[in-house]
């Protein structure tokens, strides 16, 4: 299954605890079919949230997001990649 | 030296650590906000609030002030952030069985006030758990 990496540019962030629950909650349900959110990294130095992706199109990820999500953490790239584990340089015991 | 958790010598000592490392006064320096630290007890919910406080007030890399305040005794004053979790799970953040973002994502760690400031200073966030991490706790 392709691999993606998403980077958003948060514009805003949700005020209270329950809104941020809620709010990746929804994406986390949206996100069960075919295409799968993997893992997420927040930069504050940039405010951007990088994001790791299973799904078989760009379209499937598009799809997981509202427009309101959109809007708060706009989609800035979509990018294909390929996952490389520095760990199989090591010595196999 | 090891301190009960929580306890006014456990409070002491973070507010000591705080005020001399280098790297928290870095990362903390736009920082402004007092939290308090409600540590609730383990098991089923006691009737009325049984929670110990912990006030500290976190200014621009610096703890100003720092106090405890047992379950019955003086109340704590009233701070920006107000972040309640029970005791075991505040240990287990402690010791770094539980990471402080998934405690807030899973409400163990439930926090009242601006999430969003909380968000957008998450490296401040984590550098103060590590500074936490810096006091032996008692066994």
């Amino acid at each position: 299954m392709p691999r993606f990496l998403l980077v958003h540019q948060v514009v805003a962030m949700p005020s209270t605890q329950d809104e941020w629950i809620r709010d990746w909650s929804g994406i986390r349900q949206r996100s069960q079919g075919e295409a799968r959110w993997l893992a997420s990294w927040y930069s504050a130095e940039t405010n951007r949230l990088y994001c790791e992706w299973e799904s078989p199109s760009r379209e499937a990820i598009a799809a997981c997001f509202t427009a309101a999500e959109r809007e708060m953490a706009p989609i800035i790239s979509l990018e294909e990649v390929a996952h490389m584990d520095p760990a199989w340089l090591d010595p196999v015991p | 030296m090891a301190y009960a958790f929580p306890s006014a010598g456990w409070v002491d000592a973070l507010v000591a650590i705080l005020n001399s490392d280098t790297r928290y006064a870095q990362v903390a320096r736009g920082w402004e906000g007092d939290i308090v630290f409600a540590v609730g007890p383990d098991g089923p919910a006691a009737e009325g609030d049984a929670s110990d406080r912990i006030y500290l007030d976190l200014w621009h890399g610096e703890c100003r002030k720092g106090s405890f305040h047992p379950a019955g005794g003086e109340a704590a004053p009233e701070a920006v952030f107000t972040l309640s979790a029970t005791r075991a799970n505040l240990l287990r953040i402690l010791s770094g069985d539980l990471d402080p973002m998934q405690a807030m994502l899973t409400r163990k760690l439930q926090v009242r006030g601006n999430m969003g400031y909380m968000l957008r200073n998450v490296p401040v966030v984590l550098d103060f758990v590590r500074c936490c991490r810096r006091v032996e706790i008692a066994p």
